[in-house]
């Protein structure tokens, strides 16, 4: 296609405060990991071009605070996303358990059209460390991944690079099947039909 | 209604916004891309941005749609910078009319533009941050900045020194100017609305604290470089703008967003700051936030903690022999010098000078900020037991000038208990504590004694020393405070002075105390029995302050010693002089207990009381038999029954306690084969007893059980058996004859049965009948010579004939006559056993 | 239909709890349909209001360290086919003695006695009854003398050599050898327990010198200490399935016996 369409993919990242949501990043654009903790204030993203099928993307990632001081003017930027990554940390029980209100919370405030289909992703993060710290094992996430409607399961280390980029290459192609389905000229048809009218000579195709 | 109109402004906005970027990517992705007129749509959507209708939170909606339309204007500039030279478009956009707009376009350029290589990215920055000063509203202003950090935050140089530097200066100028803006709106409108305001303005700090996380996720700044260049200038403007609402989020972002090592390093810069903070700034919060994340710190990574602290310890070093020779000239008034790197000390420090500085501070913030501090030892010197003994004689300072509110104290008085996973630490702490504690009020003395007793009962925390001993009961001393005389005298003192206060109704908070206070003693555990007996003295002159409540005390003490006396006597280690103090011990405190009951305070709760006496005394005594000790042991068993006489009044209990006796002696082994005449009078005594108790009831079945006080029969345990055999303990029947006198078994029975004839009430006497053929029964089957078939027969008579006489079809009688056909069914049953059975007669 | 035995707690007078592992195992729930308590809980609130929270249907006996005087000292309940007693065993003269149980159980018209007072856990039947004996919930100290079985198990425990070789010897000269052996555990601040104390020879009474009483350690005593233990009853028609509940070292064993009631 010869059109100079750019796609831009609109990812939200969303997980208890301590998981690793900005690590994961970090480690996905930047290549980097560090050990120190820093709390996230409000929304901040990271962008990354991506090649997918020939196809020249821009990643936007948006890291979010876990903690719900940080986040005082609100949720808007979840509206418009393509995906959502719901992230837990292996070592923390309750980190688990409140993935599925995460997703709950993520679904009111975006104002997702169709829920069902809406890309969702599972990462369980910090598996290097020892076994006997680990609180939730593959099985126990596998369940919560059907009862979430079969979505795709990641185990990853930010610390230490595991899993991290086959899980955002299936985060950018499934962002990318949701962008492509919702293509604007479907969410704005309406309002472009009431405004245009005789006006399609503008339009280049 | 407000809000509705919002919502509606919001949507109409949001309309026009999709409209236009829709209309802006045609342009932008045909063919034949129409640059001008996507600025133009561009222009028309930004102008939605400068409306000052919608609170923080809508305006953050049309933002974000607004955000992500500009992006694909970046994009296509990014694909096309060489067809559209972007230092002529950042010029061409400073042409559009309207100002928020055009700074928009301005910095989408810009951004783009800043991003080509060779790009005078520093003159960009520069620029487009002076730009924006020209938007002064706040609300818009601050988004503006905001989308200037946003979209700049990815490309801003840090590869020299130089721009690092402009990089550091372009975010905290932006910081700084934003928090001016974010401050101003205070000041804006009517005052009517300052809730509204408030509220605001809450929502939009996280617009302000973004700029200190960009300066966070710089890489470049080591620590150092913070201390000195970043924190100094940051901490400056927030004590300056002299907002509390801005210094208290502001704070709270520093310690949230940069990590834990620089807070460190910073802490005495970070603290000394705090001092000059505008009054209404919450020093707790912060303080308790800092503190926190450091205790978290510790927590998570203790090694790295160790090795920074150390680090830390060696700068200081040096840095005092750096300073030094300015010792005569600097000024020591108000800042201490830094000469430790006790992170301990410098907190606590820092506690005295806040008292110093800021008056205005009330005590439940310097409460909360000494309960912080006291965690923090906890975490980072568990064993540093004097850093807490330090908070709490300051804290014992401090309460003294006050008598209000005092219970803002009780979370720092809990701290050590349950903050500290070992709760002996508790223990440890020196007078400051016990004080604090007894300078609060009584209600709150007694909720945390109770506390600190129940996590030493929850993990089994055994009391070894006279010291620990000791100690425990005296941090536990508001239990013992009802009476400070410790003569012999003490009841009758305390009950002639206040006996309103030892009424049997206690709160059910008084009893769950004493319940704990009792269970207490068996956290007291000394591996030789001798030493352990002299701590349970020790816990004893404690518990006999409590006036009346040491019958919640007493009878687990007496168990102790009991217990004492059985592993004594186990390993053989049991000196009779030794024995004697203990059953001096025993029998003056139950004593004590005795006395409760004779005065009458206790009412009807004393005659329960007194058979516990009776029945700790009965187990001393059957201990004592098994001891060996038989002297001993009769005196026990006559003690028993001198309470049995005068203390057991009503007669169920009566009942009861002669059951115990019965019980008990029949367990005896010493005493029957060392002094059969002393355990003769005992079993005489009680089978008097039996016969003067007030029911005839009463009196037949206590002669017919005390009947198996002379035939006492060891059946050994089956473990027992092949020991014994080979030992040859008994030929045929594995037992082990204690005493056995058949005539006076059939004497007792004999008597019982006169007793149960003399009921006035048949059916009575005839429930008995059988009671006493069951009985006999008994004897029988074990081989009583006495009691014959004949015997047997006789009573089956007299049973039936009773029967008979009141007439089978008599209702009142169904009870006995079915238990005695129970009884014959098993004669019966016996009879394909055992052929003696065959000659008892049935019907 | 599901019925819990418990009793013999003493707390606090010689335990300070039930064991965590069974207060987590009867924690509140509609499972147990009735609490059957055997007494001695002696005076403590907290655990009479644990026992009232496993099931609205608590059913009490005094126990001769209850200090409650209201409390009956028996009851009899009709179950379906079945009819079960309960007593403490204070009142059983001789305690626990199984044919005095089985007068007691033929005087009370039931088919199970439930009692208590030993501390020992146990379950029988004699001549077409069922005894049940939860023990002690708690493993409270008990005045009955350890029995010699006990008192050598912890002999083997602390693996004296002197009595494996004592156990070879001849039975003849067994008395001189306790004797001898006796004198040794004097001389020496060994801690052999001898079980002849018990057996009532007083001749041999021991009393050792005060500096001989130094370096005494107890703690392998412990062990004698009773175990933990209830039971559960569940009745159906004229079979009453019995689980006995032990802790023993923290964890907990059940056994299982079953009593079915001849017509």
């Amino acid at each position: 296609m010869s059109s100079k369409k750019k796609t831009i993919l609109k990812v939200i990242i969303l997980g208890d405060s301590g998981v690793g949501k900005t690590s994961l990043m970090q480690q996905f654009v930047n290549r980097k990991f560090s050990q120190q903790y820093k709390a996230t204030i409000g929304a901040d993203f990271l962008t990354k071009e991506l090649v997918i099928d020939n196809k020249n993307v821009t990643i936007q990632l948006w890291d979010t605070a876990g903690q719900e001081r940080f986040q005082s003017l609100g949720v808007a930027f979840y509206r418009g996303a393509d995906c959502c990554v719901l992230v837990y940390d292996v070592t923390n029980n309750k980190s688990y358990d409140n993935v599925v209100s995460w997703k709950d919370e993520f679904l009111v405030q975006a104002n997702i059209k169709n829920p069902e289909t809406f890309p969702f992703i599972l990462i369980g993060n910090k598996i290097d460390v020892e076994e006997n710290k680990r609180q939730i094992n593959n099985k126990k996430a596998q369940q919560l991944c059907a009862q979430l409607g079969n979505i795709p399961y990641f185990e990853t280390s930010a610390k230490e690079a595991v899993n991290i980029d086959q899980a955002f290459d299936v985060v950018a192609r499934n962002a990318l099947q949701q962008e492509e389905s919702l293509d604007f000229g479907d969410d704005y048809t309406d309002a472009i039909n009431i405004h245009l009218d005789g006006e399609s000579s503008t339009c280049g195709c | 209604m407000n809000q509705a109109l919002d919502s509606k402004t919001l949507e109409d906005s949001l309309l026009i916004v999709k409209q236009q970027i829709t209309l802006m990517r045609k342009c932008l992705e045909s063919k034949n891309p129409q640059f001008m007129d996507a600025l133009k749509h561009a222009s028309t959507f930004l102008s939605e941005l400068r409306t000052n209708k919608l609170s923080p939170k809508l305006y953050y909606e049309l933002y974000v749609l607004v955000f992500d339309g500009l992006a694909y204007l970046s994009d296509f500039l990014k694909e096309s910078h060489q067809t559209n030279h972007l230092a002529d478009l950042y010029e061409l956009v400073q042409y559009a009319g309207n100002i928020v707009p055009r700074l928009y376009l301005m910095i989408t350029i810009g951004s783009v533009y800043m991003s080509i290589e060779n790009a005078p990215k520093l003159e960009i920055m520069k620029d487009m941050l002076e730009m924006s000063a020209g938007v002064q509203d706040p609300i818009r202003g601050l988004f503006l900045r905001y989308y200037l950090s946003q979209k700049t935050k990815e490309l801003l140089p840090t590869e020299t020194e130089s721009e690092l530097k402009e990089t550091i200066q372009f975010t905290i100028t932006n910081f700084i100017e934003m928090n001016k803006l974010w401050v101003r709106l205070k000041h804006q409108g009517h005052s009517s609305e300052r809730e509204r305001r408030l509220k605001e303005r809450k929502e939009l700090q996280i617009l302000v604290g973004s700029n200190l996380v960009r300066i966070s996720q710089l890489d470049q700044i080591d620590k150092f470089y913070y201390k000195e260049s970043i924190l100094p200038k940051v901490l400056e403007q927030i004590v300056q703008c002299k907002d509390s609402l801005a210094q208290e989020y502001l704070l709270d972002v520093i310690i949230q967003v940069f990590p834990d090592e620089f807070h460190l390093l910073t802490l005495d810069d970070f603290l000394q700051s705090t001092l000059h903070l505008s009054e209404g700034f919450s020093m707790n919060k912060i303080l308790v936030t800092l503190i926190n994340r450091l205790i978290d710190f510790q927590k998570r990574e203790p090694a790295n903690v160790k090795v920074i602290i150390s680090e830390l310890s060696t700068l200081t070093l040096q840095k005092d022999e750096h300073e030094e020779n300015h010792t005569e000239e600097s000024d020591s008034e108000t800042t201490k010098p830094q000469t430790s790197s006790n992170l301990f000390e410098k907190f606590y420090d820092y506690s005295h000078l806040l008292v110093e500085n800021k008056p205005e501070l009330n005590f439940k913030d310097l409460s909360l900020i000494l309960e912080a501090i006291c965690k923090l030892s906890l975490s980072y010197y568990p064993q540093d037991y004097e850093n807490i003994n330090k908070v709490f004689g300051f804290a014992l300072a401090l309460i003294h000038q006050t008598t209000q509110h005092l219970e803002i104290w009780e979370p720092l008085l809990k701290t050590p208990i349950c903050y500290n996973f070992d709760p002996k630490l508790v223990l440890s702490l020196d007078d400051n504590y016990k004080q604090f504690a007894s300078a609060l009020p009584t209600a709150i003395q007694s909720a945390n004694a109770l506390y600190i007793l129940e996590k030493f009962l929850e993990q089994d925390v055994r009391l070894s020393t006279v010291e620990e001993v000791k100690t425990l009961y005296e941090l536990l001393a508001v239990w013992f405070t009802s009476e400070d005389s410790s003569d012999s005298n003490t009841n009758s003192l305390l009950f002639g002075t206040d006996s309103s206060k030892n009424e049997p109704d206690e709160s059910p908070e008084v009893v769950s105390q004493y319940e704990a206070l009792a269970k207490s003693i068996h956290l007291i555990h000394h591996t030789n029995p001798y030493k352990h007996f002299e701590l349970l003295e020790i816990a004893k002159s404690f518990m006999s302050k409590s006036g009346s409540r040491v019958r919640y005390t007493y009878p687990t003490l007496l168990f102790a010693v009991i217990k004492l006396i059985r592993k004594l006597t186990i390993v053989q280690k049991l000196n009779a002089l030794k024995l004697k103090q203990f059953c001096q011990f025993f029998s003056a405190t139950n004593t004590e207990l005795l006395t409760l009951v004779s005065n009458g305070t206790l009412q009807s709760e004393g005659g329960v009381l007194a058979q516990t006496c009776m029945n700790l005394n009965l187990s001393m005594a059957l201990i004592l038999d098994q001891s060996s000790h038989i002297d001993l042991s009769y005196e026990f068993f006559i003690n028993s029954f001198v309470i049995y006489e005068e203390s057991i009044v009503d007669s169920r209990l009566q009942f009861q306690c002669l059951l115990s006796i019965i019980g008990t002696l029949h367990k005896c082994r010493n005493i029957v084969n060392g002094n059969e005449d002393n355990f003769d009078v005992l079993i005489s005594k009680t089978a008097l007893y039996g016969s003067k108790l007030l029911k005839k009831t009463d009196q037949c079945r206590a002669v017919y059980l005390a009947s198996h006080l002379w035939w006492i029969i060891e059946e050994l345990d089956e473990e027992d058996e092949i020991e014994s055999e080979t030992a040859k303990t008994s030929e045929d029947e594995l037992q082990v004859v204690i005493k056995t006198d058949n005539k006076k078994v059939l004497e007792c029975l004999q008597k019982s049965l006169r007793i149960a004839d003399s009921c006035l009430e048949t059916n009575v006497s005839l429930e008995l009948f059988v009671e006493i053929l069951s009985r006999s029964l008994y004897f029988f089957i074990h081989g009583n010579e006495l009691i014959t078939i004949k015997y047997l027969n006789g009573l089956i008579e007299l049973i039936q004939n009773s029967i008979l006489t009141i007439g089978e079809e008599n209702t009142s009688i169904d009870t006995p006559t079915k238990h005695f056909q129970r009884t014959l069914e098993y004669i019966r049953q016996q009879a394909q056993i055992d052929s003696r059975f065959e000659e008892i007669k049935d019907r | 239909m599901l019925l819990l035995a418990i009793g013999d707690f003493h707390i606090p007078d010689r335990a300070s709890s039930i064991p965590a592992k069974f207060t987590k195992l009867l924690a509140p729930g509609d499972k147990i349909q009735q609490v059957l308590c055997l007494g001695n809980v002696c005076e403590s609130p907290s655990t009479l209001e644990f026992l009232k929270g496993i099931s609205p249907d608590f059913q009490m006996v005094k126990g001769e360290f209850d200090r409650d005087l209201s409390l009956p000292t028996s009851l009899v309940f009709n179950y379906d086919k079945l009819k079960i007693g309960l007593i403490n065993g204070f009142n059983v003269i001789p305690n626990a003695d199984p044919l005095s149980l089985l007068t007691q159980a033929r005087l009370m018209n039931v088919d199970v006695l439930v009692s208590g007072g030993t501390h020992k856990i146990e379950a029988y039947t004699l001549d077409g009854k069922f005894f049940i004996n939860p023990g002690s919930a708690t493993g409270a100290f008990t005045t009955k003398a350890p029995s010699k079985a006990d008192l050598e198990a912890l002999n083997v425990d602390k693996n004296l050599a002197e009595d494996k070789e004592e156990d070879n010897d001849g039975k003849e000269d067994k008395d001189n050898k306790e004797r001898e052996h006796q004198k040794q555990a004097n001389e020496k601040t060994s801690e052999k327990p001898s079980p002849q104390t018990f057996k009532g020879e007083t001749s041999n009474q021991v009393t050792p010198d005060e500096d001989d009483l130094d370096n005494i350690n107890t703690d392998s005593l412990e062990q004698l200490d009773p175990i933990p233990s209830f039971c559960l009853l569940d009745i159906q028609g004229n079979v009453c399935t019995l689980y006995l509940y032990t802790c023993i070292d923290g964890d907990v064993k059940v056994d299982k016996v079953s009593y079915r009631k001849e017509d």
